[in-house]
């Protein structure tokens, strides 16, 4: 081992295989100048860590908020309007209800829901007087189609205001499951970083209040079972059918 | 520094347009920025305007630019340095072209001990080993400065860092290297006791 590889070598120390840790030091134990490296590298590393951290002063945050026009009310960009109407879209599971804000699908329903049942599940929101269109706006439409042509749509599409923290991150990952797969409840649970909670993620895939569109009947045993579904297994079985899964 | 969990939910909201969320992104970095803002320009004042202006850009791309799809998946940290380097190289740029051309970086010793302008954040840092390490960090060339300090005073990973900078990881680590090497001879006055101890140590 030369000098030179030894500069490279003492930067990863933490992850050499066992032969090089015993060349390093066989070499440190030998090389003065070295070892005189070495312990300079590990000094200055111990000293840069110990800088003291210095924190943002307090007008900072108020001033960044009032550049982009935040911390005000109402003025966000992402504030939505709520839901301001409802209507029934054809697909190939039957007709789904679709309910919508100004630009963000917020509630779906199928499978033999009446709409007065679905209208009612709407109201108490903050637009109390929710319309029901006789034809879905041209672009409800073509979300719908987008999903059944087997696209992937874009998050912001739905508005989830109303799904608490973990049960937004699910559904989110599960919206990333191709058209035509299926992943386990514990593969979720992984990906959002909560292994373990595969349990939570089912229970959290059954609250979601856009089925169909956010795909959460893509997800399924670990042991290939079917799982659960809001709606029934019945239902949950056509929709995979139609991706050509079962 | 918020866990991986804690960036999953705050880039949840973000996605979903959550109206507190990019509040809440401000509140969970502004710390880590301005920190390292501070070692890399070497002063309070730049750090504050780099900071700010930073943000302002992460919200610009984070609401009007980038694709929900892309946002998803998006390595926060990482990518919350990067438009933070940008945004205080951009800074030193443009400050320090009035005044002189620019040095080449071998050359960019300072008389002064490398001190900006305005100095470190408090008095008793001018003198001291602390003074020397910030004098030292200063006079570094910028691609040994970035990667120097992301990787020790802020402890990011190898490969986070690879991500701020858009470089391999092995020229990453060889910067590291590099750097913490070229600041050795300006040490020599602090770490020659620090040396001899550890000899000792390894001679025992």
């Amino acid at each position: 081992m030369r000098c030179a590889d030894v500069a490279v070598l003492l930067a990863e120390q933490q992850t050499l295989p066992l032969a090089t840790t015993l060349a390093l030091s066989f070499h440190l134990h030998e090389c003065r100048a070295c070892r005189a490296r070495a312990a300079y590298l590990a000094w200055l590393e111990g000293e840069l860590a110990g800088l003291p951290r210095v924190t943002a002063p307090a007008a900072l945050r108020p001033a960044v908020l009032a550049r982009v026009g935040e911390g005000r009310v109402g003025v966000a960009r992402g504030l939505r309007a709520g839901v301001v109407g409802f209507s029934a879209v054809a697909s190939p599971v039957g007709p789904l209800l679709v309910a919508y804000g100004e630009a963000a699908i917020v509630r779906v329903a199928f499978g033999g829901i009446s709409e007065a049942d679905f209208a009612a599940t709407l109201a108490g929101r903050r637009d109390p007087a929710v319309r029901r269109d006789g034809t879905p706006p041209a672009w409800v439409a073509a979300v719908v189609a987008d999903h059944f042509a087997g696209r992937r749509l874009p998050a912001t599409v739905f508005d989830l205001q109303g799904v608490p923290a973990f049960g937004r991150q699910v559904l989110l990952k599960a919206l990333e499951i191709p058209w035509g797969e299926v992943r386990p409840y514990a593969w979720l649970a992984r990906e959002i970083g909560r292994p373990g909670a595969a349990r939570a993620v089912g229970q959290a895939l059954g609250r979601n209040p856009v089925p169909v569109l956010i795909p959460c009947h893509r997800a399924v045993r670990s042991d290939g079972g079917l799982g659960g579904y809001a709606f029934g297994l019945a239902l949950k079985e056509r929709l995979l059918a139609l991706e050509r899964i079962r | 520094m918020p866990g991986e969990a804690a960036t999953g939910e705050l880039l949840a909201a973000l996605v979903c347009r959550e109206p507190t969320a990019f509040e809440r992104l401000v509140a969970a970095y502004q710390d880590r920025l301005f920190n390292f803002a501070v070692r890399y320009t070497g002063s309070r004042e730049d750090a504050e305007e780099v900071v700010q202006d930073a943000f302002v850009k992460a919200h610009r791309a984070l609401y009007q630019r980038l694709a929900a799809d892309r946002l998803v998946n998006l390595s926060l940290t990482p990518w919350l340095y990067r438009i933070a380097l940008n945004t205080a190289r951009n800074h030193c740029r443009r400050r320090e072209l009035p005044t002189a051309p620019l040095p080449a970086p071998d050359e960019a010793e300072d008389p002064s001990g490398g001190l900006h302008s305005g100095g470190p954040e408090d008095e008793a840092e001018r003198d001291g080993l602390r003074g020397a390490l910030a004098a030292e960090l200063r006079r570094l060339p910028d691609r040994y400065r970035a990667a120097v300090v992301l990787r020790h005073v802020e402890g990011l990973t190898y490969a986070e860092i690879a991500e701020v900078l858009g470089q391999p990881l092995g020229t990453v680590k060889a910067n590291v290297h590099r750097g913490m090497l070229r600041m050795r001879p300006g040490l020599a006055a602090w770490h020659q006791t620090g040396c001899a101890e550890e000899e000792n140590h390894a001679l025992r």
